[in-house]
């Protein structure tokens, strides 16, 4: 689900993902890349993202992932799942949704 | 998803893929540097999973690997192969005799709704044959049966252009080819006038006896022959893969029941001495139960009408498949089936004990590969997996050359069944689906069996003492050598239990 969250900002390629997902986890989510490979490779023979060989800024070259549109979808689905996740162990926890402020 | 997978069967697919993972993690590795990325090689092994076809190539590279193996030691492969194909084979001959015998059905149209009818006097525990008045009352008359033919089996000389042969014939009737839904493979088959005195009577030929006899040759339909004396015409052939009814030798030739009045004109009105083995075929919807009690009901009333078929207290009907060879037979012939296929399994056993043995020789060598291999990282299910692997590939081959051997056992066996004074009857051992199921089964139970022993020894080898003491360290000494001796006497036993068996019923064979 991150990985595709942070490709739906725009295309980057395996490295760029990772540090992306860093550095907006201010440094509290660091993945490490032999994870994070693998599962991009699954996210591909899925059909969520897609790869091209492209010429970075640098001048070098490196595989760009970018999000398609049934990749979209299923963020969007992934998303939702998440939040009734996340609203479920806020019952349990014992914090009614939005007291959680503090 | 698996459409994706699919592809990736091809091999030039594979490489591209690995080719482009390689490339794409190089490009990434000077971007960001080696030590951010961490262990490459490991991203690169778990990535693959998603491409490749881990679990069938690893299965595949076992096979191979104990293809070669066998190869390799080709004394060992021969040995291992013809204990087990002997077993095997034996095994599976016997148990294509079985289902010879009792479990292939007729080839006829809906065999198991067939049923024998058995009737027995009061007070006797053997089973009578019907006359034919009383065939055709309960024919004629019983609700719960489609239909109902009779037949009777003789031996007459068969003379056809004055060269004559005994031939096993059944005397049938009119309904008899049509209640069993045959077509004939030349000519026609025998009709209604079966049960009208006629002057050329018209007779069936068997199709395994047209074939020897007169080797196919279609014009052999409206010749004229002598059947005992009396003149025939030969009509048709029946279909190829009919035998008869008569679940032990061949039948020949089909002849009308008007032949059997011929020599005895109170065939058609005597009742009370039998004559006629009655099958009968069940209406559809109706079970076994419910046609005995119709035919109980028929049979009293059959009793109050004449005086002579009170004799019959009772009618059993059996299924026709256990009512082979007759319906005596009902009560025994399970019993006899599984003495047989007990037998069967003991040469298998023993078989399966030679092979271990061999194989635990063999096993000790291996001790060495399997530590390097564990060590190297291997999972132990993973070795365990490859010792499966070239067991079950040693009992395919073993399955394989069983078949052959247990085919050419069965011709051997049905000209052992062959009784000093039926010259001419032939048994159909011939294999069908059921027999190579069993073969197949047979052998792959034979190769987990025995697979299960050295694979066992090797979970529980201790790699340290194995790769120091080069191996002659736990299997080797005292305990291996006592389930040794076991293995032997076992093997020992088996083998007299099943010399003695052997004999004696070769001894039986012979007296019978």
């Amino acid at each position: 689900m991150l990985a595709l969250r942070t490709l739906h900002f725009g295309p980057l390629h395996g490295y760029g993902i990772a540090k992306a997902i860093r550095s907006t986890s201010n440094e509290m989510l660091n993945i490490e890349f032999g994870s994070l490979y693998p599962a991009l490779k699954r996210l591909e023979a899925r059909g969520w993202i897609a790869s091209k060989w492209e010429t970075s800024a640098h001048n070098r070259r490196a595989k760009y992932y970018r999000l398609t549109s049934a990749g979209r979808k299923q963020l969007t689905r992934e998303r939702s799942k998440w939040a009734e996740f996340v609203e479920a162990i806020a019952l349990v926890m014992g914090s009614a949704p939005g007291e959680v402020e503090r | 998803m698996i459409w994706r997978r699919l592809r990736y069967l091809f091999p030039s697919r594979r490489r591209a893929e690995e080719r482009d993972m390689q490339e794409e993690l190089d490009a990434l590795a000077q971007i960001g540097g080696k030590r951010e990325l961490g262990n490459l090689t490991l991203a690169a092994e778990n990535a693959r999973e998603t491409w490749q076809w881990t679990s069938l190539e690893a299965a595949v590279t076992d096979v191979r690997y104990a293809a070669r193996g066998l190869r390799n030691n080709p004394g060992f492969a021969a040995v291992a192969i013809a204990t087990l194909a002997v077993g095997i084979g034996a095994n599976t001959a016997i148990f294509s005799v079985v289902n010879s015998l009792f479990l292939r059905p007729l080839p006829v149209q809906y065999p198991y709704r067939l049923v024998v009818l058995a009737p027995r006097e009061r007070g006797s525990s053997e089973f009578h044959d019907l006359s034919y008045p009383d065939y055709r009352d309960y024919r004629d008359h019983d609700g719960a049966f489609s239909d109902m033919l009779g037949f009777a089996l003789g031996m007459p000389g068969l003379a056809v252009d004055d060269r004559p042969d005994r031939v096993l014939t059944g005397y049938v009737t009119g309904n008899y080819f049509s209640m069993l839904g045959l077509q004939p493979a030349l000519g026609r088959l025998i009709g209604s006038e079966a049960e009208m005195p006629a002057a050329m009577p018209a007779v069936v030929l068997g199709y395994n006896y047209w074939q020897r006899r007169f080797n196919s040759d279609s014009r052999i339909i409206g010749k004229t022959a002598r059947l005992d004396g009396r003149a025939i015409t030969i009509v048709g052939v029946a279909p190829k893969r009919f035998h008869g009814t008569f679940s032990l030798a061949e039948t020949d030739a089909y002849a009308p029941v008007s032949l059997l009045a011929a020599s005895d004109r109170s065939f058609w009105t005597r009742r009370g001495r039998g004559d006629l083995r009655v099958i009968a075929r069940l209406k559809p919807g109706m079970s076994l139960r419910q046609g005995r009690a119709s035919l109980e009901v028929t049979a009293r009333r059959l009793g109050e009408q004449s005086p002579e078929t009170s004799k019959y207290t009772s009618m059993e009907v059996y299924p026709e498949w256990r009512a082979r060879p007759q319906p005596d037979a009902v009560g025994s012939a399970p019993a006899m089936v599984c003495t047989f296929l007990a037998l069967a399994s003991v040469v298998l056993l023993v078989a399966c004990v030679n092979l271990a043995n061999i194989l635990r020789a063999r096993g000790k060598t291996r001790e060495t590969e399997m530590a390097v291999r564990s060590a190297l990282g291997a999972a132990r299910s993973r070795l365990a997996r490859q010792l499966l692997t070239e067991n079950v590939l040693l009992a395919a081959w073993g399955g394989a050359v069983g078949i052959l051997i247990s085919a050419l056992m069965s011709r051997a066996l049905s000209s052992l069944f062959t009784p000093i004074d039926l010259p001419m009857v032939q048994l159909d051992f011939r294999p069908d689906w059921r027999v190579f199921v069993y073969a197949f089964s047979a052998a792959l139970l034979a190769g987990l069996i025995v697979g299960l022993g050295p694979v066992r020894s090797a979970w529980r080898s201790n790699l340290n003492i194995v790769l120091h003491e080069g191996g002659r360290g736990l299997s080797g000494g005292r305990r291996g050598g006592r389930s040794r001796n076991v293995l032997v006497v076992t093997q020992i036993a088996a083998s007299m239990v099943l010399l003695v068996a052997a004999g004696l019923f070769m001894r039986s064979l012979e007296g019978a």
